[in-house]
């Protein structure tokens, strides 16, 4: 058993060799290799709740020092902040029964057996907590620990409440999928990297230090995005969210194919994009599929004249 | 003869042992499993319910980190039962059986003997309060930064949970009920 265990982490250790010879980090430098590491990033599967929300915290600062964030000073501020967490928390809330299993989330999914199992155990230490930035990009960020920010850029894309939903569900199943994690222990198998903004940040050994070099890296990780499978899958648990919160799930659709319109007017540059996210025609194609083969049709108590006119109307008097 | 040598002392003998091993089982019975809470008060998931029906519970009480609950024979999907002492008196309600677990979170750090080691699963076992301001005082940008998370959970806490930095997740999950419900989504 024990051998056993020590041979699944070698084969590991093998495809986190070959994952980083081949994403070829050339950015960041390793400080220090050391074969305990390897060991001990058994642990980095077991952080405690309170953990997450520590690095979220961290990670979060990372990105609201690069986007800054909308500050509650006036009743809009507040407005739009209470509107946007009272909406993250209620999907959130009613998406309980939905799946988290790679196998129900489509054929794109690549989590293992042990990834999905700590999926299933994943607890948020302080729940949802969104916040918006000022930035006009269409952008949006998930950390451990439950934050998420979403860009007023982000925003006035949305032509309705369903729509916005659809942006935070996806987000929300980057956090609840824990796919930020997933990617830190692949591709840093539970050491710490330093890049040049984290060296700028930081200097010494102290453990305060490396706390920092760990978010840094972690924050500069999630600028880059999420890897395909990580997509298709945030797409699927998202769309069968807004299905279970009463929101319409061909939301999802439209608002894919306004980032492919946002994408086409600004160019988006592929080489930086292109290589961690699938091309969009597919993500919209996926999500037409799963609601076609799922018969995700909403529900017919919430898709009434009278809600939709609700929610919209709400929505316009929020952010317009 | 007297009466004591008469009496049947072996077979009170064996009521009492019987009477001895019901009650132990009784007890043991009645008593559930301890558990621990995973999650901070402001949770939304730390909020004892009246029932299992998210929209339709009343909040019967709040937890908070490494309280002790007692687990009932109870389970309704992802809910489980609990019994826990709220202030002074006993609730019976239910929670997410995710947010107990069977050992008390460590809220302590666990990395003084490593320090100096580049290795993240040290750095960030133990991550608590102390490890994040040795890193605010050790970098005044990261400083600066964390102060605009200060901020927003702050002004984020007073809009969800009527207070900055004790926020009441039952106030906050009423909030969520009301969305629901003005945007007809219930
Ligand atoms: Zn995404």
């Amino acid at each position: 058993m024990q051998k056993n265990k020590r041979n699944v982490w070698a084969a590991r250790l093998m495809l986190a060799t070959i994952v980083f010879a081949v994403s070829g980090c050339a950015l960041f430098e390793k400080v220090k290799a050391t074969v305990s590491a390897l060991e001990d990033s058994k642990v980095a599967d077991n952080y405690e709740p309170s953990e997450q929300y520590y690095i979220g915290r961290g990670v979060s600062a990372v990105i609201v020092d690069k986007y800054p964030p909308v500050e509650v000073k006036d009743q809009t501020s507040e407005k739009q902040i209470t509107y946007i967490n009272e909406m993250a928390c209620f999907i959130e809330a009613a998406s309980k029964r939905v799946t988290r299993s790679a196998v129900k989330l489509g054929d794109y999914t690549s989590r293992s057996y042990d990834e999905q199992q700590h999926v299933y155990n994943l607890v948020l230490f302080k729940g949802i907590q969104v916040g918006l930035l000022q930035t006009d990009d269409v952008t949006a960020f998930a950390t451990p620990g439950g934050f998420l920010w979403i860009s007023m850029g982000a925003v006035n894309m949305c032509e309705n409440e369903d729509e916005l939903a659809a942006i935070i569900a996806h987000e929300l199943a980057h956090i609840i999928l824990d796919h930020g994690m997933a990617n830190y222990r692949t591709a840093y198998k539970g050491e710490i990297f330093s890049s040049t903004l984290s060296e700028t940040w930081f200097s010494g050994d102290g453990l305060g230090a490396n706390f920092g070099r760990l978010v840094t890296t972690f924050a500069e990780d999630a600028f880059k995005g999420y890897n395909p499978e990580q997509e298709f899958e945030a797409d699927n648990w998202g769309t069968r969210a807004m299905a279970e919160s009463g929101y319409a799930p061909d939301a999802m659709v439209k608002m894919l194919q306004r980032v492919e319109a946002y994408e086409k007017a600004h160019d988006v540059d592929p080489e930086d994009y292109l290589a961690h996210h699938p091309p969009i025609g597919d993500r919209i194609k996926a999500v037409q599929d799963l609601i076609k083969k799922e018969n995700l049709k909403g529900n017919p108590n919430t898709m009434t004249p009278e809600g939709v006119t609700a929610r919209n109307t709400r929505f316009a008097e929020t952010f317009k | 003869m007297q009466w004591w040598k008469k009496f049947p002392w072996r077979r009170l003998l064996a009521l009492v042992l019987v009477i001895a091993v019901a009650l132990v089982v009784a007890v043991n019975q009645v008593r559930g499993e301890t558990m621990y809470v995973k999650v901070d008060s402001s949770s939304p998931d730390a909020v004892i319910q009246s029932s299992t029906d998210f929209f339709d519970a009343e909040p019967l009480g709040k937890l908070a980190m490494n309280d002790e609950v007692e687990l009932l024979d109870k389970k309704d999907g992802e809910y489980v039962l609990i019994r826990a002492k709220i202030g002074d008196k006993e609730v019976e309600g239910w929670v997410k059986s995710l947010v107990l677990s069977k050992e008390p979170m460590r809220v302590e750090s666990r990395v003084s003997e490593s320090a100096g080691s580049k290795n993240s699963a040290q750095a960030s076992k133990g991550l608590n309060a102390a490890i994040e301001k040795e890193m605010r005082e050790g970098s005044p940008e990261m400083n600066t930064a964390l102060k605009r998370i200060d901020d927003y959970e702050a002004s984020r806490n007073k809009l969800m949970g009527g207070d900055a930095k004790d926020p009441d997740a039952s106030v906050q999950n009423q909030h969520v009920r009301d969305f629901a419900t003005n945007g007809k989504l219930k």
